[in-house]
């Protein structure tokens, strides 16, 4: 057991440098602030000066933490659209026959999305926060940084999992990707409550990664107790550890459906 | 114990639109030994790729069975995944924005090859394979031989006991090809058992210890080079030169000429005979005839491919 974890963490690793490489093949850290970071800020703030045209500093407040927290779960979900590279790359195929399979080299090699989304929020929020006149409370301070990485995280295990099935449609691989974000913004309580959708959307939103966290942050600026504060981030851990088990019994079996009806093709 | 052994093996796939299924892989029945080297010869579309990837276990048969090292590939998927290493032709296949040692390293931890030893390892294959001096220079930067030589590096990194080799030498320069084949001579004399496809003729006649030749998805026939070479050769062929322009024609009335054909070269003709005891008699005809520049010969194994295959052009 031992050996096979020590096996699993070495390949995610070696996932991981590959990610990180083409990571930095696309940005440098000019690039990633001035176009990247730049277009993550002003998407937030438009929702935050929406909600100072209505005057109301409570939405004010209520619309900057959410788009600064969903920040880095955007990024995260990059994921989805990057679990089809290695079918660029020719590396699927080889992947699926190589005795580790499939679920921890690609999650290695998509970890740098979390990464990148759990940095971009914390900026957003340094950013905004300033721009905007956001008190942030002691509890906030210690609190929001470890609950912005734990939504991530959560969001990239859901990622994981809907990218396993992209990988077998890699030309949704966009239209899933930018989906899932949209769903994601939409049901979390992001821009809008909760509870102003159906029921059956709130029950929705409640297995959804960034729902439990992000309501966790909101008590953390409004100096909730630490207790509900707690039992938000445990229930956004276990939303994520539901999803990223569920990724990694989902990849190899679905790429057991590309075996069966011929998809993993040698020729990438 | 056989290192690779299919019974009956077909695959099928469902066409893109309506109409029956397609036959990559029909009733293929082949062994190869431990410690041999079979070449799988056929032209595009034959059903070489379908069966390597059904070995490999990137695809499930239609039908019949497939075992490497007794393990068979669609029940003991796992087993059968530590046992072998695979090489791809082309230059895909390979993380371009990372070195060849990288490479490497990624694979091997696929493999599951323990630190130390691939830290021994990978040196020693890139030696091998000849990339030492640019193991840390990004692959994408690399001709399409070089990365055709660490795809080969690549396959070897697990050490595998079988492996299955899909055009290995594609892109590969004379000179690369020439030290690939001797590379497989020691992967053979270091007890791997190999399978490999590839439309190399030379390397086929060089490295291996039999041919099945394979054409819409039916085995034709599995030989050793040279018995493959009997089935259209159990008769010599006499080449020889001739200022002569009329003797061609003459030869043809000979008994025993089953054609006469020009070659490449200016007055040079080959005469393919239709059974052996015709050669004394057209040897001394030739001789009769003033002609000095005489060639017994046995066809090669492209030849033999290509009458065997029927010669179709670039229809597949």
């Amino acid at each position: 057991m031992t050996l096979r974890l020590i096996q699993t963490a070495r390949v995610f690793r070696q996932g991981l440098r590959v990610g990180w490489t083409d990571f930095w093949l696309f940005w440098t850290w000019k690039s990633w602030i001035a176009s990247w970071l730049l277009r993550t800020v002003c998407n937030a703030m438009v929702w935050v000066l929406l909600g100072r045209l209505l005057g109301d500093p409570q939405t004010v407040n209520y619309l900057l933490i959410g788009n600064a927290v969903i920040a880095g779960p955007s990024a995260a979900c990059w994921t989805i659209a990057s679990s089809c590279w290695d079918r660029w790359d020719g590396t699927y195929p080889l992947q699926v026959i190589a005795p580790s399979g499939l679920s921890a080299s690609n999650a290695g090699r998509s970890f740098v999305w979390p990464l990148n989304g759990i940095v971009t929020s914390w900026v957003v929020f340094a950013i905004l926060g300033f721009g905007f006149d956001l008190a942030f409370p002691p509890r906030a301070l210690l609190l929001v940084p470890g609950l912005v990485v734990l939504i991530c995280l959560s969001a990239y295990g859901y990622s994981l999992f809907v990218g396993g099935f992209v990988a077998l449609a890699p030309r949704l691989r966009i239209m899933i990707n930018f989906g899932t974000t949209n769903v994601l913004m939409a049901l979390t309580g992001v821009s809008v409550p909760i509870s102003f959708w159906p029921g059956w959307l709130g029950a929705l939103a409640q297995v959804l990664p960034v729902t439990h966290g992000l309501h966790g942050v909101r008590l953390a600026f409004a100096n909730g107790s630490l207790r509900e504060i707690a039992a938000c981030a445990s229930q956004e851990i276990l939303v994520g550890v539901i999803w990223t088990t569920s990724s990694l019994l989902a990849v190899d079996r679905l790429a057991a459906i590309g075996r069966r009806d011929g998809s993993i093709d040698f020729a990438g | 114990m056989l290192a690779v052994e299919t019974q009956d093996l077909g695959r099928s796939y469902a066409p893109a639109g309506k109409g029956a299924p397609i036959r990559a892989l029909n009733g293929v029945t082949l062994q190869v030994e431990v410690g041999k080297v079979q070449r799988l010869l056929g032209p595009n579309g034959a059903g070489k790729t379908t069966l390597t990837k059904i070995l490999s276990t990137a695809l499930l048969p239609s039908e019949g069975s497939a075992r490497i090292l007794g393990h068979d590939v669609v029940r003991e998927t796992a087993k059968v995944r530590s046992r072998i290493g695979v090489v791809l032709g082309g230059d895909r296949g390979l993380y371009p924005r990372l070195s060849a040692r990288h490479n490497l390293e990624y694979w091997a931890a696929l493999y599951h090859v323990p630190p130390e030893e691939s830290k021994r390892r990978i040196p020693a294959l890139l030696e091998r394979v000849g990339l030492t001096e640019h193991a840390d220079r990004r692959t994408d930067s690399y001709s399409r031989g070089m990365k055709q030589r660490l795809h080969l590096a690549r396959g070897l990194v697990a050490d595998a006991s079988v492996l299955l080799l899909d055009e290995p030498t594609i892109g590969m320069d004379p000179v690369a090809a020439r030290e690939f084949r001797e590379l497989i001579k020691e992967l053979r004399r270091s007890g791997k058992s190999i399978l490999l496809t590839t439309h190399d003729m030379e390397e086929a006649e060089a490295v291996c210890d039999s041919v099945a030749l394979i054409d819409k998805g039916r085995l034709l026939a599995i030989e050793t080079p040279e018995r493959l070479a009997h089935l259209v050769a159990t008769i010599e062929r006499v080449d020889f030169a001739s200022r002569d322009a009329s003797l061609p024609a003459r030869v043809r009335a000979l008994e025993g000429i089953a054609a006469v054909s020009t070659l490449q070269a200016e007055r040079e003709y080959r005469i393919e005979l239709s059974h052996e005891a015709a050669l004394p008699h057209v040897l001394g005809f030739l001789i009769s005839a003033g002609v000095t520049s005489i060639k017994t010969s046995r066809p090669s194994l492209a030849e033999v491919y290509l009458h065997v295959i029927g010669n179709r052009g670039l229809k597949v």
